[in-house]
């Protein structure tokens, strides 16, 4: 496996993504130590998948529906079931907004790492809506 | 037990001294409002208020104490009725109440056709069983 000297890498950026889009992880580091890896995003998403499932906690109610998100502990609300995947999504976002530039420093919160990163690789809000909902979400295509 | 409405969250909040997280210049604008608290042993706490209902059900409410605030039922009403801020740690220990059902039963019975009225109050049991009872009709 090549492990990519700082100024090599940065000379050969596109080398890297090259190879890295192709499975092959680029390691980057100083000396001997490897520091930084370069990988493909849809292995990482999917490793990721496989490690940290989600498991949202519907509770129904008579005039609405709440679910729960044990992973993150957010929550979303609706008047139907729908209403409440939505609005579970926007929480999840809200809670990665806050996660990345404040809370993983903290004590509490750093065990939501892998699940944190699953929402973040996300792009956008139906991909979020699968990484939460989708028990399969993450598994490779057959 | 009572529960709260989202303006109580969010004098809980204010009272409690969390920090709202502006829409800063750059970052996504949420429909929540979204607040973060720094305790002094270095925990952080993170809530959301949404706009998605204007009441809680009781078991989501005992998660946001226990998960979210961090504090008791007691704690969270002295500090909505008086003002009075609550002290940490102290708190806890018992298990949520209410049982979740689990995402893919829960959407698998609406979709059969089980009006949500009749999905709440539901144990995981009499869920399952309910859904046996809707595949064995179809």
């Amino acid at each position: 496996m090549v492990r990519w000297q700082m100024s090599e890498a940065r000379r050969d950026f596109s080398t890297l993504v090259e190879r890295a889009s192709r499975g092959e992880w680029q390691l980057v580091g100083r000396r001997a130590r490897a520091e930084v890896v370069l990988a493909d995003a849809a292995e990482i998403a999917e490793l990721l998948a496989a490690a940290f499932p989600f498991a949202p906690q519907v509770f129904a109610e008579e005039t609405g529906v709440e679910i729960w998100l044990p992973e993150l502990e957010v929550y979303g609300q609706g008047s139907t079931l729908a209403e409440a995947q939505d609005d579970l999504v926007e929480a999840a976002l809200d809670f990665v907004d806050a996660w990345e530039t404040e809370l993983r420093v903290a004590p509490n919160q750093r065990h939501k790492s892998g699940h944190a990163r699953r929402v973040q690789l996300a792009d956008d809000r139906a991909r979020v809506a699968e990484v939460l909902f989708d028990a399969t979400s993450g598994r490779p295509p057959r | 037990m009572r529960v709260p409405r989202p303006g109580d969250l969010r004098r809980f909040c204010v009272v409690d001294g969390w920090v709202r997280v502006a829409d800063a210049p750059g970052r996504r604008v949420s429909k929540h409002e979204v607040w973060t608290r720094r305790l002094a042993d270095g925990r952080a706490l993170h809530t959301a208020i949404s706009k998605g209902r204007d009441e809680y059900g009781v078991p989501l409410f005992a998660r946001i104490l226990r998960a979210q605030l961090q504090v008791t039922a007691a704690q969270f009403w002295l500090a909505v009725d008086t003002g009075e801020a609550p002290q940490r740690p102290g708190v806890h220990s018992s298990r949520p109440q209410g049982e979740p059902l689990p995402f893919a039963l829960a959407k698998r019975l609406l979709a059969a056709g089980l009006p949500q009225a009749e999905l709440a109050g539901l144990s995981q049991a009499d869920a399952e069983r309910r859904m046996g009872e809707l595949e064995g009709r179809q």
